[in-house]
Protein backbone atom coordinates (compact mmCIF):
# COMPACT_ATOMS: atom_id res chain seq x y z
CA UNK A 1 0.00 0.00 0.00
CA UNK A 2 1.49 3.19 -0.82
CA UNK A 3 1.91 5.91 1.55
CA UNK A 4 -0.59 7.91 0.02
CA UNK A 5 -3.17 5.71 0.96
CA UNK A 6 -1.76 4.71 3.79
CA UNK A 7 -2.45 8.36 5.20
CA UNK A 8 -5.73 8.36 4.02
CA UNK A 9 -7.23 5.50 5.64
CA UNK A 10 -5.90 6.91 8.75
CA UNK A 11 -7.43 10.29 8.34
CA UNK A 12 -10.60 8.22 7.48
CA UNK A 13 -10.32 5.99 10.68
CA UNK A 14 -9.65 8.85 13.28
CA UNK A 15 -12.45 10.90 11.43
CA UNK A 16 -14.96 7.94 11.74
CA UNK A 17 -14.48 7.43 14.95
CA UNK A 18 -14.88 11.16 15.97
CA UNK A 19 -17.87 11.53 13.78
CA UNK A 20 -19.92 8.14 15.54
CA UNK A 21 -18.61 9.89 19.01
CA UNK A 22 -20.24 12.92 17.73
CA UNK A 23 -23.34 11.36 16.97
CA UNK A 24 -23.47 8.86 19.26
CA UNK A 25 -23.54 11.58 22.24
CA UNK A 26 -26.11 13.62 20.60
CA UNK A 27 -28.53 10.73 20.46
CA UNK A 28 -27.74 9.70 23.82
CA UNK A 29 -28.23 13.40 25.62
CA UNK A 30 -31.97 13.20 23.76
CA UNK A 31 -32.88 9.80 24.21
CA UNK A 32 -32.06 10.46 28.02
CA UNK A 33 -34.30 12.97 28.39
CA UNK A 34 -37.19 11.28 26.44
CA UNK B 1 18.64 31.24 12.76
CA UNK B 2 18.12 27.48 11.12
CA UNK B 3 17.78 26.73 7.74
CA UNK B 4 15.15 28.13 5.83
CA UNK B 5 14.64 25.52 3.29
CA UNK B 6 12.18 23.04 1.48
CA UNK B 7 9.27 24.97 -0.47
CA UNK B 8 11.32 26.76 -3.01
CA UNK B 9 10.17 24.40 -5.23
CA UNK B 10 6.75 24.92 -4.24
CA UNK B 11 6.64 28.80 -5.34
CA UNK B 12 6.63 28.00 -9.16
CA UNK B 13 2.89 26.75 -8.52
CA UNK B 14 2.16 29.36 -6.02
CA UNK B 15 -0.27 31.76 -8.02
CA UNK B 16 -2.15 28.44 -10.06
CA UNK B 17 -5.02 29.17 -7.79
CA UNK B 18 -8.27 31.02 -8.67
CA UNK B 19 -8.46 34.82 -8.77
CA UNK B 20 -11.20 37.24 -7.25
CA UNK B 21 -13.93 36.16 -5.72
CA UNK B 22 -13.77 32.40 -6.77
CA UNK B 23 -10.65 32.29 -4.73
CA UNK B 24 -12.58 32.83 -1.41
CA UNK B 25 -15.20 30.88 -2.40
CA UNK B 26 -13.95 27.63 -3.38
CA UNK B 27 -10.21 28.00 -1.74
CA UNK B 28 -9.41 24.40 -0.07
CA UNK B 29 -6.37 26.38 1.18
CA UNK B 30 -5.65 26.41 4.73
CA UNK B 31 -4.35 30.17 4.49
CA UNK B 32 -6.68 31.14 2.42
CA UNK B 33 -9.43 29.53 4.55
CA UNK B 34 -7.76 31.17 7.75
CA UNK B 35 -7.90 34.27 6.69
CA UNK B 36 -11.57 34.11 6.06
CA UNK B 37 -12.07 33.23 9.41
CA UNK B 38 -9.86 35.73 11.24
CA UNK B 39 -11.75 38.37 9.10
CA UNK B 40 -15.20 37.05 9.52
CA UNK B 41 -14.55 37.12 13.34
CA UNK B 42 -13.42 40.63 13.51
CA UNK B 43 -16.85 41.62 11.37
CA UNK B 44 -18.73 39.58 14.12
CA UNK B 45 -16.43 41.41 16.88
CA UNK B 46 -17.46 44.71 15.58
CA UNK B 47 -21.27 43.52 15.29
CA UNK B 48 -21.49 42.00 19.27
CA UNK B 49 -19.16 45.57 20.13
CA UNK B 50 -21.80 47.70 18.52
CA UNK B 51 -24.60 45.80 20.53
CA UNK B 52 -22.18 46.03 23.59
CA UNK B 53 -22.39 50.11 22.86
CA UNK B 54 -26.19 50.10 22.95
CA UNK B 55 -25.88 48.50 25.88
CA UNK B 56 -23.36 50.69 27.91
CA UNK B 57 -25.09 53.93 26.14
CA UNK B 58 -28.56 52.75 27.68
CA UNK B 59 -26.96 51.87 31.26
CA UNK B 60 -25.08 55.38 30.90
CA UNK B 61 -27.53 56.61 33.59
CA UNK B 62 -30.25 55.56 35.30
CA UNK B 63 -34.15 55.35 33.73
CA UNK B 64 -34.99 54.53 30.24
CA UNK B 65 -33.23 56.31 27.17
CA UNK B 66 -32.37 54.57 24.21
CA UNK B 67 -33.51 51.22 24.67
CA UNK B 68 -36.61 49.96 25.73
CA UNK B 69 -36.45 46.66 27.89
CA UNK B 70 -37.46 44.19 25.37
CA UNK B 71 -34.98 45.17 22.72
CA UNK B 72 -31.97 46.22 25.76
CA UNK B 73 -32.79 42.11 26.04
CA UNK B 74 -31.97 41.11 22.68
CA UNK B 75 -29.20 43.50 22.90
CA UNK B 76 -27.65 41.29 25.81
CA UNK B 77 -28.58 38.12 24.63
CA UNK B 78 -27.33 38.76 20.99
CA UNK B 79 -24.10 40.12 22.43
CA UNK B 80 -23.63 36.93 24.15
CA UNK B 81 -24.19 34.58 21.21
CA UNK B 82 -22.14 36.66 18.60
CA UNK B 83 -19.13 37.41 20.57
CA UNK B 84 -19.21 33.55 21.84
CA UNK B 85 -19.99 31.51 18.57
CA UNK B 86 -19.10 34.41 16.43
CA UNK B 87 -15.93 36.22 16.96
CA UNK B 88 -14.01 34.56 19.76
CA UNK B 89 -14.50 30.56 18.48
CA UNK B 90 -14.28 31.30 14.63
CA UNK B 91 -11.12 33.64 15.65
CA UNK B 92 -9.22 31.00 17.34
CA UNK B 93 -10.45 28.19 14.61
CA UNK B 94 -8.63 31.35 12.09
CA UNK B 95 -5.28 30.71 14.11
CA UNK B 96 -5.73 27.00 14.04
CA UNK B 97 -6.24 26.87 10.39
CA UNK B 98 -2.87 29.58 9.67
CA UNK B 99 -0.86 27.65 12.24
CA UNK B 100 -1.25 23.99 12.66
CA UNK B 101 -0.26 22.65 9.58
CA UNK B 102 2.92 24.77 9.32
CA UNK B 103 3.80 24.22 12.89
CA UNK B 104 3.58 20.56 12.39
CA UNK B 105 4.77 20.57 9.03
CA UNK B 106 1.83 20.07 7.11
CA UNK B 107 0.87 20.55 3.91
CA UNK B 108 -2.80 21.23 4.73
CA UNK B 109 -5.22 20.16 6.71
CA UNK B 110 -6.13 16.70 6.48
CA UNK B 111 -9.90 17.25 4.95
CA UNK B 112 -9.18 20.77 2.96
CA UNK B 113 -13.22 20.60 1.24
CA UNK B 114 -14.72 20.01 5.00
CA UNK B 115 -12.56 23.01 6.00
CA UNK B 116 -13.82 25.33 3.30
CA UNK B 117 -17.52 23.79 4.09
CA UNK B 118 -16.97 24.64 8.18
CA UNK B 119 -15.53 28.10 7.14
CA UNK B 120 -19.20 28.98 4.99
CA UNK B 121 -21.47 28.04 7.54
CA UNK B 122 -20.66 30.59 9.66
CA UNK B 123 -21.72 33.54 7.42
CA UNK B 124 -25.22 31.88 6.83
CA UNK B 125 -25.63 31.21 10.88
CA UNK B 126 -24.63 34.72 11.26
CA UNK B 127 -26.93 36.00 9.16
CA UNK B 128 -29.69 34.05 10.30
CA UNK B 129 -28.94 35.28 14.20
CA UNK B 130 -28.36 38.90 12.84
CA UNK B 131 -31.33 39.14 10.71
CA UNK B 132 -33.85 37.45 13.85
CA UNK B 133 -33.66 41.30 14.87
CA UNK B 134 -35.58 42.33 12.01
CA UNK B 135 -38.64 39.34 12.36
CA UNK B 136 -42.04 39.91 14.75
CA UNK B 137 -41.20 40.21 18.35
CA UNK B 138 -37.84 40.80 17.28
CA UNK B 139 -34.58 38.70 18.39
CA UNK B 140 -34.47 36.29 21.00
CA UNK B 141 -34.03 37.90 24.00
CA UNK B 142 -33.61 34.79 27.08
CA UNK B 143 -29.97 35.96 27.59
CA UNK B 144 -26.90 33.60 25.54
CA UNK B 145 -27.65 30.78 27.71
CA UNK B 146 -31.45 30.52 26.44
CA UNK B 147 -33.22 29.34 29.44
CA UNK B 148 -36.64 27.62 29.26
CA UNK B 149 -39.41 29.02 29.55
CA UNK B 150 -38.07 31.99 28.17
CA UNK B 151 -36.77 30.17 25.33
CA UNK B 152 -39.75 27.97 24.39
CA UNK B 153 -42.26 31.12 24.37
CA UNK B 154 -40.55 33.72 22.46
CA UNK B 155 -40.86 34.40 18.86
CA UNK B 156 -39.62 33.38 15.41
CA UNK B 157 -36.63 34.96 16.68
CA UNK B 158 -35.75 32.63 19.02
CA UNK B 159 -36.13 30.01 15.98
CA UNK B 160 -33.52 31.85 14.17
CA UNK B 161 -31.32 31.10 16.90
CA UNK B 162 -31.72 27.75 17.39
CA UNK B 163 -31.06 27.26 13.97
CA UNK B 164 -28.28 29.46 13.89
CA UNK B 165 -26.84 27.66 16.77
CA UNK B 166 -27.02 24.11 15.15
CA UNK B 167 -25.34 25.02 12.44
CA UNK B 168 -22.57 27.09 14.45
CA UNK B 169 -22.21 23.72 16.21
CA UNK B 170 -21.86 22.01 13.07
CA UNK B 171 -19.49 24.17 12.09
CA UNK B 172 -17.46 24.10 15.20
CA UNK B 173 -17.73 19.81 15.07
CA UNK B 174 -16.44 19.69 11.64
CA UNK B 175 -13.24 22.18 12.31
CA UNK B 176 -12.32 19.97 15.44
CA UNK B 177 -12.72 16.88 13.58
CA UNK B 178 -10.76 18.39 10.68
CA UNK B 179 -7.95 19.36 13.66
CA UNK B 180 -7.64 16.25 15.91
CA UNK B 181 -7.20 14.53 12.13
CA UNK B 182 -4.51 16.51 10.80
CA UNK B 183 -2.43 16.82 14.27
CA UNK B 184 -2.57 13.11 14.53
CA UNK B 185 -2.04 12.17 11.48
CA UNK B 186 -0.32 14.67 9.65
CA UNK B 187 2.85 15.65 11.60
CA UNK B 188 6.30 16.22 9.99
CA UNK B 189 8.93 13.05 10.90
CA UNK B 190 10.01 13.21 14.15
CA UNK B 191 7.51 15.46 15.35
CA UNK B 192 6.59 13.39 18.67
CA UNK B 193 3.34 14.49 20.66
CA UNK B 194 5.60 15.64 22.93
CA UNK B 195 7.95 18.05 20.86
CA UNK B 196 4.35 20.18 19.64
CA UNK B 197 4.51 23.26 20.04
CA UNK B 198 1.80 24.25 22.96
CA UNK B 199 -0.15 25.96 20.34
CA UNK B 200 -0.69 22.80 18.83
CA UNK B 201 -1.36 20.70 21.86
CA UNK B 202 -3.71 23.42 23.49
CA UNK B 203 -5.77 22.94 20.07
CA UNK B 204 -5.51 19.04 20.00
CA UNK B 205 -7.20 19.46 23.78
CA UNK B 206 -9.56 22.02 22.48
CA UNK B 207 -11.16 20.22 19.60
CA UNK B 208 -11.55 16.93 21.54
CA UNK B 209 -13.91 19.36 24.20
CA UNK B 210 -15.54 20.50 21.38
CA UNK B 211 -15.96 16.73 20.19
CA UNK B 212 -17.49 16.47 23.38
CA UNK B 213 -19.73 18.74 24.14
CA UNK B 214 -20.98 20.34 21.18
CA UNK B 215 -23.24 17.53 20.37
CA UNK B 216 -24.28 17.98 23.67
CA UNK B 217 -25.45 21.81 22.47
CA UNK B 218 -27.32 20.15 19.63
CA UNK B 219 -28.99 17.81 21.69
CA UNK B 220 -30.45 20.62 23.73
CA UNK B 221 -31.44 23.10 21.41
CA UNK B 222 -33.36 19.90 19.46
CA UNK B 223 -35.44 19.33 22.68
CA UNK B 224 -36.00 23.33 22.84
CA UNK B 225 -37.39 23.07 19.35
CA UNK B 226 -39.30 20.15 19.60
CA UNK B 227 -40.85 21.62 23.08
CA UNK B 228 -41.58 24.66 21.01
CA UNK B 229 -43.19 23.10 17.40
CA UNK B 230 -43.77 19.25 18.04
CA UNK B 231 -45.89 18.67 21.19
CA UNK B 232 -42.81 17.44 23.32
CA UNK B 233 -42.54 18.58 27.38
CA UNK B 234 -38.89 18.35 27.23
CA UNK B 235 -38.46 21.29 29.69
CA UNK B 236 -42.03 22.13 30.09
CA UNK B 237 -43.02 21.37 33.45
CA UNK B 238 -46.71 21.62 32.91
CA UNK B 239 -46.32 18.36 30.35
CA UNK B 240 -44.13 16.89 33.14
CA UNK B 241 -41.06 18.29 32.22
CA UNK B 242 -38.14 19.76 33.93
CA UNK B 243 -36.81 23.49 33.18
CA UNK B 244 -33.89 22.93 35.43
CA UNK B 245 -32.94 19.60 33.53
CA UNK B 246 -32.25 22.44 30.61
CA UNK B 247 -29.70 24.12 32.80
CA UNK B 248 -27.99 21.17 33.81
CA UNK B 249 -27.24 20.43 29.43
CA UNK B 250 -26.84 23.71 29.08
CA UNK B 251 -23.92 24.12 31.28
CA UNK B 252 -22.85 20.47 30.62
CA UNK B 253 -21.83 22.18 27.72
CA UNK B 254 -21.53 26.20 28.57
CA UNK B 255 -18.67 25.33 30.98
CA UNK B 256 -16.35 23.58 29.05
CA UNK B 257 -17.00 25.93 26.36
CA UNK B 258 -15.65 28.62 28.62
CA UNK B 259 -12.43 26.53 28.55
CA UNK B 260 -12.74 25.88 24.68
CA UNK B 261 -11.97 29.94 24.98
CA UNK B 262 -9.26 29.97 26.68
CA UNK B 263 -6.87 27.09 26.11
CA UNK B 264 -5.85 28.93 22.63
CA UNK B 265 -5.17 31.44 24.25
CA UNK B 266 -2.89 29.66 26.48
CA UNK B 267 -1.35 28.09 23.69
CA UNK B 268 -0.52 31.60 22.02
CA UNK B 269 0.53 33.16 25.03
CA UNK B 270 2.92 30.13 25.72
CA UNK B 271 4.40 30.59 22.20
CA UNK B 272 4.51 34.35 22.84
CA UNK B 273 6.64 34.48 26.25
CA UNK B 274 9.30 31.86 25.05
CA UNK B 275 10.37 34.14 22.27
CA UNK B 276 10.32 37.21 23.72
CA UNK B 277 12.16 35.86 26.75
CA UNK B 278 14.94 33.99 24.72
CA UNK B 279 13.98 31.17 26.29
CA UNK B 280 12.11 28.23 26.21
CA UNK B 281 9.09 27.33 27.09
CA UNK B 282 9.39 26.46 31.17
CA UNK B 283 8.08 23.31 32.29
CA UNK B 284 7.00 22.08 29.29
CA UNK B 285 5.29 18.73 29.65
CA UNK B 286 4.07 20.39 32.94
CA UNK B 287 2.06 22.50 30.77
CA UNK B 288 0.87 19.90 28.68
CA UNK B 289 -0.95 17.85 31.47
CA UNK B 290 -1.64 20.87 33.02
CA UNK B 291 -4.06 22.07 29.83
CA UNK B 292 -5.66 18.58 29.60
CA UNK B 293 -6.28 18.77 33.44
CA UNK B 294 -8.22 21.98 32.72
CA UNK B 295 -10.17 20.30 30.31
CA UNK B 296 -10.90 17.34 32.67
CA UNK B 297 -12.37 19.38 35.31
CA UNK B 298 -13.80 21.46 32.60
CA UNK B 299 -16.55 18.93 32.26
CA UNK B 300 -17.16 18.12 35.96
CA UNK B 301 -17.80 21.76 37.19
CA UNK B 302 -20.97 22.80 35.37
CA UNK B 303 -23.65 22.91 38.24
CA UNK B 304 -21.46 26.09 40.02
CA UNK B 305 -23.47 28.31 37.61
CA UNK B 306 -26.78 26.58 39.26
CA UNK B 307 -26.53 27.07 43.09
CA UNK B 308 -29.05 29.31 43.50
CA UNK B 309 -31.13 26.82 40.71
CA UNK B 310 -31.27 24.97 44.04
CA UNK B 311 -29.42 21.30 44.87
CA UNK B 312 -28.39 19.11 47.54
CA UNK B 313 -25.72 20.24 50.13
CA UNK B 314 -23.33 17.55 48.75
CA UNK B 315 -23.91 18.58 45.01
CA UNK B 316 -22.76 22.07 46.05
CA UNK B 317 -19.98 21.09 47.91
CA UNK B 318 -19.08 18.61 45.57
CA UNK B 319 -19.15 21.56 42.84
CA UNK B 320 -17.47 24.12 44.61
CA UNK B 321 -14.46 21.95 45.21
CA UNK B 322 -14.24 20.72 41.56
CA UNK B 323 -14.11 24.23 40.56
CA UNK B 324 -11.59 25.56 42.61
CA UNK B 325 -9.27 22.17 41.93
CA UNK B 326 -9.01 24.01 38.49
CA UNK B 327 -6.93 26.92 40.21
CA UNK B 328 -4.31 24.02 40.41
CA UNK B 329 -3.55 23.53 37.13
CA UNK B 330 -4.37 27.07 36.13
CA UNK B 331 -1.49 28.19 38.65
CA UNK B 332 0.95 25.47 37.31
CA UNK B 333 0.59 27.97 33.54
CA UNK B 334 1.02 31.13 35.41
CA UNK B 335 4.16 30.55 37.13
CA UNK B 336 5.00 28.49 34.19
CA UNK B 337 5.06 31.40 32.18
CA UNK B 338 6.59 33.83 35.05
CA UNK B 339 9.42 31.22 34.81
CA UNK B 340 10.00 31.18 31.76
CA UNK B 341 10.10 35.18 31.92
CA UNK B 342 12.39 34.98 34.79
CA UNK B 343 16.07 35.92 33.98
CA UNK B 344 15.16 36.05 30.09
CA UNK B 345 16.41 38.51 28.07
CA UNK B 346 12.96 39.94 27.54
CA UNK B 347 11.72 42.69 25.21
CA UNK B 348 8.33 43.86 25.09
CA UNK B 349 6.78 44.08 21.50
CA UNK B 350 3.02 44.60 20.95
CA UNK B 351 2.61 40.50 20.68
CA UNK B 352 4.29 40.42 24.51
CA UNK B 353 3.03 43.29 26.04
CA UNK B 354 -0.98 41.90 24.99
CA UNK B 355 0.70 38.44 26.53
CA UNK B 356 1.76 40.22 29.71
CA UNK B 357 -1.64 42.07 29.66
CA UNK B 358 -3.46 38.42 28.97
CA UNK B 359 -1.44 36.85 32.72
CA UNK B 360 -1.92 40.10 35.01
CA UNK B 361 -5.56 40.39 33.91
CA UNK B 362 -6.44 36.67 33.17
CA UNK B 363 -5.43 36.32 36.93
CA UNK B 364 -7.48 38.37 37.92
CA UNK B 365 -10.35 36.96 36.56
CA UNK B 366 -9.26 33.49 37.46
CA UNK B 367 -9.24 34.68 41.11
CA UNK B 368 -12.75 35.89 41.17
CA UNK B 369 -13.80 33.23 39.25
CA UNK B 370 -12.40 30.67 42.66
CA UNK B 371 -14.52 34.07 44.85
CA UNK B 372 -17.81 32.74 42.34
CA UNK B 373 -16.85 29.15 43.00
CA UNK B 374 -17.47 29.46 46.63
CA UNK B 375 -21.35 28.55 47.46
CA UNK B 376 -22.76 31.06 49.66
CA UNK B 377 -20.58 34.20 47.87
CA UNK B 378 -21.84 32.60 44.66
CA UNK B 379 -25.60 32.95 46.01
CA UNK B 380 -24.79 36.64 46.68
CA UNK B 381 -23.35 37.54 43.69
CA UNK B 382 -25.47 35.24 41.69
CA UNK B 383 -26.37 37.62 38.51
CA UNK B 384 -24.75 40.47 39.65
CA UNK B 385 -22.71 42.40 37.82
CA UNK B 386 -19.66 40.83 39.78
CA UNK B 387 -20.29 37.92 37.76
CA UNK B 388 -20.25 39.92 34.53
CA UNK B 389 -16.69 42.02 35.31
CA UNK B 390 -15.22 38.30 36.32
CA UNK B 391 -16.36 36.80 32.85
CA UNK B 392 -15.18 39.72 30.98
CA UNK B 393 -11.90 39.30 32.92
CA UNK B 394 -11.83 36.06 31.41
CA UNK B 395 -13.02 36.44 28.47
CA UNK B 396 -12.10 39.69 26.93
CA UNK B 397 -8.64 40.56 28.83
CA UNK B 398 -7.94 36.62 28.64
CA UNK B 399 -9.04 35.64 25.59
CA UNK B 400 -9.46 38.72 23.17
CA UNK B 401 -5.63 39.75 24.51
CA UNK B 402 -4.24 36.36 23.55
CA UNK B 403 -5.57 36.86 20.09
CA UNK B 404 -4.57 40.10 19.28
CA UNK B 405 -1.19 39.02 21.14
CA UNK B 406 -1.18 36.18 18.06
CA UNK B 407 -2.31 38.27 15.22
CA UNK B 408 0.66 40.67 16.34
CA UNK B 409 2.86 37.60 16.37
CA UNK B 410 1.69 35.99 13.50
CA UNK B 411 1.29 39.15 10.90
CA UNK B 412 4.68 39.40 9.75
CA UNK B 413 4.54 35.53 8.51
CA UNK B 414 1.16 35.57 7.23
CA UNK B 415 1.62 39.20 5.36
CA UNK B 416 5.79 39.44 5.28
CA UNK B 417 4.90 43.33 6.37
CA UNK B 418 5.45 44.27 9.84
CA UNK B 419 2.84 46.44 11.42
CA UNK B 420 3.48 49.79 13.06
CA UNK B 421 4.95 49.08 16.73
CA UNK B 422 4.27 52.71 17.61
CA UNK B 423 0.72 51.97 17.23
CA UNK B 424 0.54 48.39 18.37
CA UNK B 425 1.75 49.98 21.33
CA UNK B 426 -0.75 52.09 21.56
CA UNK B 427 -3.34 49.96 21.20
CA UNK B 428 -2.16 47.73 23.63
CA UNK B 429 -1.73 50.38 26.68
CA UNK B 430 -5.09 52.10 25.30
CA UNK B 431 -7.07 48.75 25.59
CA UNK B 432 -5.60 47.81 29.05
CA UNK B 433 -6.85 51.49 30.50
CA UNK B 434 -10.33 51.37 28.81
CA UNK B 435 -10.80 47.85 29.64
CA UNK B 436 -10.25 48.21 32.88
CA UNK B 437 -11.94 51.03 33.39
CA UNK B 438 -15.06 49.41 31.98
CA UNK B 439 -15.20 46.32 33.85
CA UNK B 440 -13.07 46.51 37.20
CA UNK B 441 -15.70 49.03 38.71
CA UNK B 442 -18.22 46.49 37.66
CA UNK B 443 -17.52 44.23 40.45
CA UNK B 444 -18.22 46.96 42.97
CA UNK B 445 -21.26 46.87 41.37
CA UNK B 446 -21.90 43.68 41.14
CA UNK B 447 -20.96 43.58 45.28
CA UNK B 448 -23.22 46.30 46.18
CA UNK B 449 -25.91 44.27 44.14
CA UNK B 450 -26.73 45.90 40.67
CA UNK B 451 -28.65 42.93 38.71
CA UNK B 452 -27.57 41.89 35.16
CA UNK B 453 -29.77 42.02 32.07
CA UNK B 454 -31.64 44.74 33.69
CA UNK B 455 -31.85 48.49 31.70
CA UNK B 456 -32.39 50.59 34.42
CA UNK B 457 -31.10 50.97 37.98
CA UNK B 458 -31.33 52.71 41.23
CA UNK B 459 -29.15 56.35 41.45
CA UNK B 460 -26.78 54.69 44.00
CA UNK B 461 -25.47 52.32 41.00
CA UNK B 462 -24.94 55.94 38.80
CA UNK B 463 -21.61 56.83 39.00
CA UNK B 464 -19.75 53.52 38.46
CA UNK B 465 -22.42 52.73 35.37
CA UNK B 466 -20.87 56.26 34.00
CA UNK B 467 -17.09 55.15 34.65
CA UNK B 468 -18.09 51.74 33.00
CA UNK B 469 -19.98 53.00 30.00
CA UNK B 470 -17.30 56.03 29.10
CA UNK B 471 -14.50 52.61 29.65
CA UNK B 472 -16.57 51.01 26.88
CA UNK B 473 -16.88 53.46 24.32
CA UNK B 474 -13.05 54.37 24.43
CA UNK B 475 -12.21 50.76 24.36
CA UNK B 476 -14.67 50.63 21.45
CA UNK B 477 -13.04 53.09 19.33
CA UNK B 478 -9.55 51.47 20.34
CA UNK B 479 -10.42 48.32 18.48
CA UNK B 480 -11.48 50.83 15.23
CA UNK B 481 -6.94 51.24 16.06
CA UNK B 482 -6.51 47.94 15.80
CA UNK B 483 -8.40 47.45 12.25
CA UNK B 484 -6.31 50.34 11.02
CA UNK B 485 -3.00 48.65 12.32
CA UNK B 486 -3.73 45.79 10.46
CA UNK B 487 -4.92 47.08 7.34
CA UNK B 488 -1.86 49.51 7.09
CA UNK B 489 -0.10 46.53 7.75
CA UNK B 490 -1.19 44.61 4.92
CA UNK B 491 -1.27 47.06 2.61
CA UNK B 492 1.69 49.37 3.29
CA UNK B 493 3.83 47.88 6.36
CA UNK B 494 7.43 47.61 5.79
CA UNK B 495 8.95 44.41 4.59
CA UNK B 496 9.04 42.13 7.11
CA UNK B 497 13.01 40.13 7.52
CA UNK B 498 12.67 36.25 7.39
CA UNK B 499 13.01 36.48 11.40
CA UNK B 500 11.38 39.49 12.99
CA UNK B 501 11.09 37.80 16.23
CA UNK B 502 14.72 36.19 16.90
CA UNK B 503 13.48 33.86 19.52
CA UNK B 504 11.03 32.28 17.97
CA UNK B 505 11.90 28.39 17.58
CA UNK B 506 8.53 26.91 15.43
CA UNK B 507 8.72 25.47 11.97
CA UNK B 508 6.97 28.10 10.58
CA UNK B 509 9.40 30.23 11.77
CA UNK B 510 12.67 27.87 11.54
CA UNK B 511 11.76 26.65 8.09
CA UNK B 512 9.60 28.25 5.88
CA UNK B 513 10.70 32.07 4.31
CA UNK B 514 8.67 34.95 5.16
CA UNK B 515 6.16 35.55 3.76
CA UNK B 516 4.57 31.73 4.15
CA UNK B 517 4.30 30.60 0.34
CA UNK B 518 0.78 29.73 -0.32
CA UNK B 519 1.86 26.31 -0.54
CA UNK B 520 4.13 24.87 2.59
CA UNK B 521 5.55 21.62 3.31
CA UNK B 522 4.56 19.66 0.31
CA UNK B 523 7.38 17.72 1.48
CA UNK B 524 7.71 17.59 5.42
CA UNK B 525 10.54 18.60 7.27
CA UNK B 526 12.45 16.65 8.92
CA UNK B 527 12.70 17.18 13.29
CA UNK B 528 15.29 16.52 15.38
Amino acid sequence: MSQETELKRKKLRTAMFLLITVVALYLVIIVKQW
Amino acid sequence: MAAVHGDAHGHGHDDHHPSGIMRWVTTTNHKDIGTMYLWFSFAMFLVGGTLAMGIRAELYQPGIQILQPELFNQFTTLHGLIMVFGAIMPAFVGFANWQVPMMIGAPDMAFARMNNWSFWLLPVAATLLVSSFFVPGGAAAGGWTFYPPLSTQGGLGVDLMIFSVHILGASSIMGSINIITTILNMRAPGMTMMKMPMFVWTWLITAYLLVLVMPVLAGVVTMLLTDRHFGTSFFNAAGGGDPVMFQHIFWFFGHPEVYIMILPSFGIVSEVIPTFSRKPLFGYSSMVYATASIAILSCVVWAHHMFTAGMPTVGQLFFMYATMLIAVPTGVKVFNWTATMWRGSMTFETPMLFAIGFIFLFVIGGFSGVICAIVPIDIQVQDTYYVIAHFHYVLVSGSLFALFAGAYYWIPKWTGRMYNETLGKWHFWLSMFFFNMTFFVQHFLGLAGMPRRIPDYNLQFADFNMISSLGAFGFGLTQLLFLYIMINCIRSGEKAPQMPWDGATTLEWTHLPTPAPYHSFEKPPIVK
